[in-house]
């Protein structure tokens, strides 16, 4: 027995390299089945751990890579949700436009405000639409009057507005249908001159565009009378008007094209 | 004796770990390498036999585990090219560049080779065509793994070495 251990123990590493021939071998000489078992016990042992881990991890990216992708999408939506309200307010507006605009004589063609004339500013702004602008053309909004275009390029124009030296209307009053022109007047203001002392008007009556003079359709606003003082001696009473619209947040405006006949 | 089993045991979660996680972590394409097979060289390259072939036995048959249907041939494979490598390790003069490119690349086509050829049951067409499409590759990511921790693990030795002799 002793002389069996020593001759072991002496050919230990031919007998470890047997050992590890023949355990695999007897290994593979199992059935399926037994060999899914084994090596099911040794994947609980030692790798379990790690696909846990792997798992954790993999799901983690995942999430983190799922909650990027939510992210961009968040803001591509907010973008767009901004787009789309911008877009209903606009839409807002020129549907008030026609409302209050006159009907068949006239092709609106919708404008948005690119920039206000640096030099004059509250006295011109830059309009810019789909299709070419043409001179002297009527440019209203919602409330009213903007003003007419002054020059063009092609689906550029400058406009003079209503609150500027260059843009005249020949007005009247609604209530009493008394005539006279809404102008600017350089520390005046928005006036509605060339009344007659006798004319019947009133602080409050609306003004409204005549429709003389070819530019501008007959019934649009222009604004309000403010206040009326008749001097004594004068043949015209000086009447202040507040503009219905508001020039300070002009954004969306439609130019009235009038239609030729025979024309589009 | 205890910290001889808790470095079996640690390598063998090193194993497990390189078969899974670091192999998923470095695969390319699908093509991983054979982070098992080096650390058997490494084993058999570096540690006296009483440690060397029960580690090399042990690595070869956590590695096996992975493919239940090829119990014991991979083992059997794997364990070969490791006491090959052990009886080898004094006849290569392994401290030369070349020698560790060659052993590496050649331990892992014969192991890609053996095992390709049990586990397509001799199918030499079938065999042909992984081996170019998925050995092969294999084979050059290995090599280059392994000989890349080969030099680092060399440089970490002499350095060690360095130390000592500076004290």
């Amino acid at each position: 027995m002793r002389w069996s251990v020593d001759r072991l123990y002496r050919n230990r590493k031919a007998l470890l390299i047997i050992s590890g021939f023949l355990i695999p071998l007897l290994l593979s000489l199992l059935l399926l089945p037994e060999k899914t078992f084994v090596a099911r016990v040794l994947q609980d042992l030692f790798y379990s751990p790690f696909w846990a881990l792997s798992n954790k991890v993999n799901s983690l990216l995942d999430v983190y890579q799922e909650n990027v992708e939510l992210s961009k999408e968040v803001v591509h939506l907010r973008y767009e949700r901004l787009g789309y309200e911008s877009d209903l307010i606009e839409n807002e507006r020129y549907r008030a436009m026609i409302n209050v605009l006159p009907g068949e004589q006239y092709r609106y063609i919708a404008a948005d405000v690119v920039a206000y004339d640096p030099g004059r500013r509250y006295s011109a702004v830059t309009i810019k639409a789909n299709e070419d602008i043409r001179r002297f053309r009527a440019v209203v909004d919602e409330n009213g009057i903007v003003g007419k275009t002054s020059s063009t390029t092609g689906k550029i124009a400058n406009v003079s507005l209503l609150i500027g030296p260059n843009c005249r209307v020949a007005a009247r009053d609604k209530e009493t249908r008394s005539l006279g022109i809404v102008k600017w007047q350089s520390g005046r203001g928005l006036i509605f001159d060339d009344v007659a002392v006798e004319a019947e008007v009133a602080v409050g009556d609306t003004i409204i565009s005549s429709g003389m003079g070819g530019v501008f359709p007959e019934g649009l606003i222009l604004g309000t009378i403010t206040s009326i003082t008749t001097p004594s001696s004068a043949f015209f009473k000086q009447i202040n008007v507040d503009p219905a619209v508001d020039f300070s947040s002009l954004d969306n405006v439609i130019i009235l094209e009038p239609v030729e006949e025979g024309g589009p | 004796m205890a910290a001889r089993v808790a470095k079996f045991i640690v390598l063998a979660y090193f194993v497990a770990f390189s078969q899974t996680i670091l192999a998923n972590l470095t695969s390319i394409h699908g093509i991983v390498p054979d982070f098992g097979l080096i650390v058997i060289l490494l084993i058999a390259l570096r540690k006296d036999y009483l440690v060397a072939l029960p580690a090399i036995f042990m690595c070869a048959l956590i590695i096996d585990a992975l493919t239940p249907e090829l119990l014991g041939i991979g083992t059997i494979i794997r364990f070969g090219i490791g006491v090959a490598a052990y009886q080898l390790r004094r006849a290569l003069n392994i401290e030369q560049l070349f020698s560790r490119l060659y052993l590496i690349a050649g331990a892992e086509f014969v192991h890609q080779l053996l095992y390709q050829l049990v586990a397509n049951k001799f199918d030499i067409s079938t065999v042909g065509q992984i081996y170019w499409e998925v050995s092969l590759p294999t084979l050059v990511y290995t090599t280059i793994v392994g000989f890349a921790a080969m030099f680092l693990l060399d440089l970490e030795y002499k350095l060690e070495i360095t130390k000592r002799k500076i004290t």
